[in-house]
């Protein structure tokens, strides 16, 4: 009498055998040639016994000349000369190494060794070449311009660096992201920081300014149309939030965007879909929604300029960046840091800031925010054609705000710094 | 006028990489094409820079290697040294090939269907 679990096993061994000799079949081999990476079959001899196209391609060498060779001469990877790992006897392992292609190219390649069959054909190895070096240069492009959690975003105050730690969690999270803060604090860094730190960064970042235009110009450039739509529409066309498809789209000031495309937005946050103009159809698209304004969301809110149930999907994830005023400690670092250069980028032997040249940014109340401090310190290194920048190589209207605060008491001018 | 061969090795055989070898056979050749002599210099660690000094500062005519990275190729080009790349098999049918003035790029001299 046959148990249930012996059929079940013998369900399983044989159902393994078939799916064994059917991949040991000439088919699988030709398939592999099909394949984006580059692979070869290894014995225990370390001799080659076969090779796909695309290693065929990296190699130089033809497959009916490659077998037989050692594989060593034919991978010319990192670990041939040093240790090959392939032949470790673990059934599978992957390894990062370069390879030196028949071009004469060092290309950085993920090696993957499996282990073929159980028995005689133990000795078999499938060798797996994956060609790193898009992602090598995609990284390296990222760390040129995010080495810091917040990418080109600076600061060594508390609030800052509060910010800065909770970036790269909110980078990796999928939620739509509202971001506000006043004029110049780096609202649009923020989002390009959150592109880049995000699963999505290889696609495109697409930034969305609704600059005032007639309306079904708006429609069509965000949502795209088909042909006929317009007078003018003579072939179809894909909007900027298409054009992002797996990225992410950043609408640059939300408060510009009139309440017919804030329709649009709250359907592709809900639904995931998009309607072109003129379309009978929907599109689906995957896109990470980011917006920004420098207006409080809740006063646009009641003003009717934005739509509430907008407002509650997007600021599922709400960051603020506060003023300039309020980073205690980050005046003083910025210029500094802004001025070392642009002292490097016009060629200035320009070094620091006079004691009271530094007083009177210090006490600046810095409306602009980081972007006018770095437009500041630009003039300053320009004009300046001393060792230390002075006084009278300020912008004149820092020095008229520090005149009037002399004039007045002390307390009056610091609330209207807190105010201004 | 003899010249000096310079072969990066991996035990008795061409080595694959340039940048990887930590064994180089320096074989002088006369002009009638007979190897006069033959040294095995052992290298404290591989490097494609320290491997074209070495080169350079040995007189060395020719390099007879596996793969080589463009940049050193040419450099080596440059510096009037002779690369024959992608030449695969054990040393002493590569520097016979070579001594009979045969030895081209990509010739691959294992066993003995040796291929050309």
């Amino acid at each position: 009498m046959t148990s249930h679990s012996d059929i079940a096993g013998h369900g399983t061994v044989s159902g393994a055998a078939d799916i064994a000799a059917a991949l040991s079949g000439p088919v699988v081999l030709a398939a592999f040639d099909l394949f984006p990476h580059a692979m070869l079959v290894v014995d225990g001899a370390q001799r080659v016994r076969w090779i796909n196209k695309r290693m065929e391609a990296l190699c130089g060498i033809p497959r009916e000349r490659a077998v037989g060779l050692p594989c060593a001469q034919v991978l010319r990877s990192g670990l041939c000369v040093h240790g090959c790992p392939a032949h470790a006897g673990t059934p599978s392992l992957r390894r990062e190494t370069d390879l030196l292609s028949a071009a004469r190219r060092k290309i950085p390649v993920a090696v993957t060794s499996l282990r073929l069959g159980d028995g005689e054909e133990a000795d078999l190895r499938l060798v797996v070449v994956e060609d790193l070096g898009r992602v090598k240069d995609l990284e390296k492009s990222l760390s040129a311009s995010s080495s810091l959690p917040g990418g080109r975003l600076l600061g060594r105050s508390r609030e800052m660096e509060r910010l800065l730690d909770v970036l790269p969690v909110i980078a990796q999270a999928e939620a739509p992201v509202l971001i506000t803060g006043e004029t110049g604090t780096g609202k649009d860094l923020v989002a390009e920081a959150l592109h880049a730190g995000s699963a999505r960064s290889r696609e495109s970042f697409v930034r969305l300014n609704p600059s005032p235009m007639p309306e079904e110009l708006l429609d069509s450039e965000l949502f795209g149309h088909v042909k006929g739509a317009f007078p003018w529409a003579a072939s179809d066309k894909v909007g900027r939030i298409q054009a992002a498809a797996g990225g992410t789209i950043y609408v640059a000031e939300l408060a510009d965007l009139p309440m017919p495309q804030q329709v649009g937005l709250l359907r592709l946050l809900d639904e995931k879909v998009i309607a072109p103009v003129g379309s009978q159809s929907s599109v689906r698209v995957d896109v990470r929604l980011m917006a920004a304004t420098h207006r409080a969301p809740e006063e646009l809110v009641r003003q009717g300029r934005l739509r509430e149930d907008l407002l509650h999907r997007l600021a599922a994830v709400r960051v603020h960046l506060p003023p300039l005023r309020d980073r205690a400690g980050d005046v003083e670092f910025l210029l500094h840091h802004f001025l070392a250069a642009y002292a490097g980028m016009l060629k200035k032997s320009v070094t620091g800031f006079s004691p009271k040249a530094l007083r009177i940014l210090a006490d600046y109340s810095w409306p602009g925010n980081v972007r006018e401090l770095k437009n500041v310190v630009e003039y300053a290194v320009m004009v300046c054609q001393e060792a230390r920048v002075l006084p009278a190589h300020l912008p004149m209207h820092v020095l008229e705000e520090a005149q009037r605060r002399r004039r007045r008491p002390r307390g009056q001018a610091a609330g209207e710094a807190r105010h201004g | 006028m003899a010249r000096t061969v310079l072969v990066p090795l991996l035990r008795n055989e061409v080595a694959p990489r340039f940048d990887l070898a930590l064994e180089v056979l320096l074989a002088r050749i006369s002009d009638e094409g007979e190897e006069i002599s033959r040294d095995i210099i052992l290298l404290d660690h591989a490097s494609a820079d320290g491997l074209c000094d070495f080169v350079l500062k040995n007189d060395v005519a020719a390099v007879l290697v596996g793969g080589i990275e463009e940049e050193y190729y040419h450099y080596l080009r440059w510096k009037r040294v002779e690369v024959v790349d992608q030449v695969m098999g054990p040393v002493d049918a590569v520097l016979e090939r070579f001594r009979a003035g045969r030895l081209a790029p990509g010739d691959i001299l294992y066993g003995e269907e040796a291929w050309s």
